[in-house]
Parts: C-alpha cells; sequence; structure tokens
C-alpha cells in the first residue's frame, strides 16, 4: 500500500445516506426559489432540519430525515397532501381534542418504546420508476438515569411506490434487487437483518442539540405555560442569533417532543394545548395515514414551499404520523415517519444476534 | 453528420451558464459531485460535521456561480476549492478528527461513528497512529494539496485552480510532503502493524 491508498483508507467513510443528499438538495431548490423570487426560505429549512435531526440516529440511523418532513413541492404544483377530505374540525379543536384524551392514558412501565415504520421514496438507478424503501424502527427507552437505550431496525425491502410503478417495473422484468452507483449501494426486495444499536450515554436522544436525558424528560413542565417556556429556551439556546419565527419553531419542536421522546401524559397533552394555541396552525381534516389509520391532520402555515402534515388520532391522544410530499423533476416523492405504536413496558427487548453500538457523539 | 457527446467538463460549464438565467440547471452538478464532496469532507471532518457542510459547499458554490470561468479550470476542482476553504473554517474540527483517527483502532470506537468505524477498518492498526499523526502535525497548506490529491484523486492542474497556486507549487510541495509522510511510516511493516510506539 503506498502512502496515498493509506490516506484513503484511515480516512474512508460510508457513503452519504439518501436523507443526507435528499436533505442537501431541498436546501439547494429552496436556494433556486429564493435567487428568482426572494423567498426566505433557506435558513428556515436548515433550521428545520437541524431541530429534527434526532442525533441518536445519527445520519439516517433511524432515518430521521422522515421525522424532519422538510421537504419542498415546487410551488407550481401545490399538490395537497394525500387522502385529504373536508375539514371538520378546527386545528385548535384537534389538538384540544387530543390534549383531553391524552390525559387519561395510564404511563408506567420501565421501558418507553416506540415502534416506527420510517418510509422514503427514491428513483430507480435508471430513473425509470419510483420505489418505496421502508424500514422498522423500535426505540427502547429506559425510565430510570444511567439505562440503556436500544434502537431495533429492520429495512422491510423496497417495491414499486404506485400501480403506475408497479407496471414499469413488470416492464423491466421485475427486479428483485437495485443497484446504485458512485457511490455504490444496493436496494434490496427482500426484508434485511434485524440490527440493534445500544447506547450507555443517556445522551444520544436530543432535542435542537439539548440531551433529553430520562432526568430532563421528569423535570418537563405539565402547563401549556410552562412547557411553551422552556421550549422557547431550548429553541433560542439552539438558534443562538438567527432570525427565527417563534411561533413555527414552537410548533416544529412541540410536535417532535411529543413523538420522539418519552414524554409524560400530562407533558403531552401540556405541548398540545400549546400547539392549540398558536397562531398559523391549520387544520387539513380527516385522513388515512400511510399504516392506513385514520387520523386528524395539521400542519403549520408554511408557505407554498412547504408541504408537510401531523396525523392524530384525537380519541387517544397518539400521535400516528409525520408526512411530506415534495416535487422533483415533475415527479412527485414521499417522506413519512408513522408510529405504530408509543407504549410503556416492564418486558425487556428482544434483541437480534447483530448488535453495535451507536456511538456517534454529541459533539456541542 | 455525427455529433459527439459533449465531455463532462463541457457539460458541467454548460450547467453553470444556465444555471444563471436558470437556477435549476445548477442541480445537475449536486447529483453528480454530492457524493465524491461529501467523501472528501467527511474524510476530512467527518461524517456527521460532512452531512451538514457539504450541502453549504453547493450553496456556496450555486450564489458564486457567476464568478466560476471555464477558462481557468473545471467545474470540479472548482467545487473541492470551495469545499477546501469551507474545510479551513473547521480547523478545530479537523484536529478533533485526526485525533480520534489517530485514538481508535479498528477494533474500539470511542469517538468514530459506528459506520465510520466499520468502514475506516485499516487492515494494519498500527499505521493508523503515524499517519494521524504525520497528517496532524503538517502545514494546513501541505494538507490541503496532499489530499485533494489522495481523497479527491485531482490532477495537479485541478489541485492548482481549486487552491489559486501555480502548478508548479503544487508539484513541489507534493513532492516535499510524500517523502516526510513515507518517513513518518517508514517504521512500520502494514502486515503486522506493529511498531507503533
Amino acid at each position: 500500500m503506498d502512502d496515498l491508498a493509506q490516506i484513503r483508507t484511515l480516512m474512508s467513510v460510508p457513503p452519504p445516506t439518501p436523507e443526507v443528499v435528499a436533505e442537501g438538495r431541498a436546501l439547494l431548490t429552496a436556494a433556486f426559489q429564493e435567487s428568482t423570487r426572494r423567498e426566505p426560505t433557506v435558513g428556515r429549512i436548515r433550521r428545520a432540519v437541524r431541530a429534527a435531526r434526532w442525533t441518536a440516529l445519527g445520519a439516517g440511523l433511524l432515518g430521521v430525515a422522515a421525522t424532519a418532513a422538510i421537504v419542498l413541492a415546487s410551488p407550481e404544483t401545490p399538490a395537497p397532501a394525500p387522502g385529504h377530505s373536508v375539514t371538520t374540525l378546527s386545528a385548535r379543536d384537534v389538538f384540544l381534542a387530543a390534549a383531553d384524551s391524552t390525559s387519561r392514558t395510564p404511563a408506567t412501565g420501565k421501558y418507553w418504546v416506540r415502534k416506527a415504520v420510517n418510509g422514503m421514496q427514491h428513483g430507480t438507478p435508471d430513473n425509470r420508476y419510483v420505489l418505496q424503501e421502508t424500514t422498522s424502527v423500535e426505540t427502547w427507552a429506559p425510565r430510570t438515569p444511567g439505562g440503556r437505550v436500544w434502537l431495533i431496525r429492520q429495512e422491510q425491502g423496497a417495491a414499486p411506490a404506485t400501480p403506475k410503478d408497479e407496471k414499469a417495473w413488470r416492464a423491466a422484468g421485475s427486479p428483485r434487487s437495485w443497484t446504485y452507483h458512485d457511490p455504490e449501494s444496493t436496494l434490496s426486495a427482500e426484508p434485511g437483518e434485524r440490527h440493534a444499536l445500544w447506547d450507555d450515554t443517556g445522551k444520544s436522544l436530543t432535542l435542537l442539540g439539548v440531551p433529553m436525558t430520562p432526568e430532563t424528560l421528569n423535570a418537563l413542565p405539565t402547563t401549556p405555560e410552562g412547557i411553551r417556556a422552556y421550549l422557547e429556551k431550548v429553541i433560542t439556546k439552539g438558534y443562538s442569533s438567527e432570525p427565527i419565527d417563534m411561533n413555527a419553531e414552537l410548533y416544529g419542536v412541540g410536535t417532535q417532543l411529543v413523538t420522539n421522546f418519552p414524554v409524560s401524559p400530562e407533558v403531552r397533552a401540556a405541548v398540545y394545548r400549546m400547539c392549540a394555541a398558536l397562531p398559523g396552525v391549520t387544520a387539513l381534516g380527516k385522513v388515512t395515514d400511510p399504516l392506513g389509520r385514520t387520523g386528524q391532520a395539521v400542519s403549520f402555515q408554511e408557505g407554498p414551499a412547504l408541504r408537510t402534515r401531523f396525523v392524530l388520532d384525537t380519541a387517544t391522544g397518539q400521535p400516528l404520523a409525520s408526512e411530506s410530499t415534495y416535487t422533483y423533476h415533475g415527479r412527485q416523492y414521499e417522506i413519512y415517519t408513522a408510529i405504530d405504536s408509543i407504549a410503556w413496558t416492564d418486558e425487556e427487548p428482544a434483541l437480534p444476534a447483530k448488535q453495535s453500538p451507536m456511538n456517534r457523539p454529541a459533539r456541542p | 453528420m455525427k455529433v459527439s457527446a459533449p465531455s463532462r467538463e463541457t457539460e458541467d460549464a454548460l450547467a453553470i451558464e444556465e444555471s444563471l438565467r436558470f437556477p435549476e440547471r445548477f442541480a445537475v452538478l449536486y447529483d453528480r459531485y454530492f457524493p465524491d464532496i461529501h467523501r472528501y469532507v467527511a474524510g476530512r471532518l467527518g461524517t456527521q460535521t460532512a452531512d451538514d457542510l457539504t450541502a453549504e459547499v453547493f450553496l456556496a458554490a450555486f450564489r458564486g456561480r457567476d464568478g466560476f470561468d471555464p477558462a481557468r479550470g473545471t467545474a470540479r476542482g472548482w467545487l473541492y476549492g470551495i469545499a477546501t476553504n469551507l474545510v479551513a473554517h473547521h480547523r478545530g474540527q479537523e484536529a478533533r478528527h485526526l485525533r480520534a483517527l489517530r485514538r481508535v483502532s479498528a477494533d474500539d470506537g470511542i469517538d468514530a461513528g459506528h459506520e465510520e468505524l466499520v468502514a475506516g477498518r485499516l487492515t494494519a492498526a498500527g499505521v493508523r497512529g503515524p499517519l494521524a499523526t504525520a497528517l496532524e502535525a503538517m502545514p494546513e497548506s501541505d494538507r490541503d494539496v496532499l489530499l485533494l490529491l489522495a481523497l479527491a484523486d485531482l490532477s495537479y492542474e485541478e489541485i492548482a485552480h481549486a487552491l489559486g497556486v501555480p502548478t508548479g507549487t503544487v508539484g513541489s510541495r507534493l513532492n516535499r510532503v510524500r517523502k516526510k509522510l513515507r518517513a513518518a511510516l517508514g517504521g512500520v511493516n502494514p502486515l503486522i502493524g506493529a511498531s507503533d510506539g
């Protein structure tokens, strides 16, 4: 091995994840729009991406970009989010109903367990049709400080995204795997192996850079005013001097807090009540989420560039899904995170043989 | 009449020129070079920093696209130049990353991400320490030329364009730095991975 080859080996890294590539492209697309219409979107998307990145996942470990749900729809095609019907409840009604139901949910157990499905669409290597890729992710977070956090992920296999894509897939000879070049990577139609990642630092789950340790989570305020004041502090610190729309950030960070972290029913209800009072939150009506469940969808007034929605079950107060749709080169793509269940349990995780440390240090 | 396909360089230059009127054309460069630039930035600063910074390279390039002159060099070299400038703003992170590379042997990961570890496994753990130390110890200007050659595989002309120095300077710097580097690694037998000190 010569010196140059040794340097390449020392500094070799895995290729960027599809989420990282998609985030960068969304930023650049926003810059294109800004250059023609002077819409200050880049800073906003960058902040939202950063806010949504769940450090534990690192880039793509948990498919965080899906949670980020920050994608751009071109303003020329303001496609409504899929499956959206006549609005009956206001956004305020939706959040207040969810808050009322939440308070009745008991929360006892050793672990908080979040089971989710992350969906993402990509063009095939020849770009003839679109593939739907799904990954299931279980997060096991201990109630007590010092315990081990487990993430168990499994790729569910890729498949043509729509009936139209399925037709193109058949025409292409019904392949069972797709190889991309530069960098080399392969998507398979078969499910992957279950893989468990663990972390003992207690700092793997962060909200805008603030580690959400069990101590921090247990000490969260349980009133709408209290949680608002706390989140405002987190947001102000997280963005330092950048100009921000505080209401938009409170909505974004608030919905992430209830979707991604082990918070008590009281905290969740407080976040919903806080959101109910935010100007700019709009209701999209009753919708069907990616797992086929019906719920009430809400979104924040994002302007023409952003098209995302948050789906709630008002009867249980559970967040169901975070979804977004974007158009690229005339084709529409969807990204989502759907929460299969969030529950507390005394059981232990069923761990696969394949295990590794998460080991992605939280950097300042 | 047969028309041959334009070269990649011509395509890149055309895309940049067209993007002055149709910004979306710039996406061609993103699609073509994002993985390469990411690999370069991640090699120097770590994956986590590169995940954020690589998009910045393309944003900076897009905003400065009217300053690109195809007569002076390739779009690829120009993008690596912008990336190297941005890396220069993260010297602290680069030092931390090199220290982490030096410390982390093939099987224990204190500081590097899991994926980085798997992919960065050196057959000979013993080479890592001296190599990372030598990289950390050399002047920035030497490290820039060396890594643009080793990680980005740029030609001397492209490196010169990227760094804004004469081509002759690139050649002489590379000669000097590679000689030093080989001396630093000389005591190590990569097959045994020993004598790391």
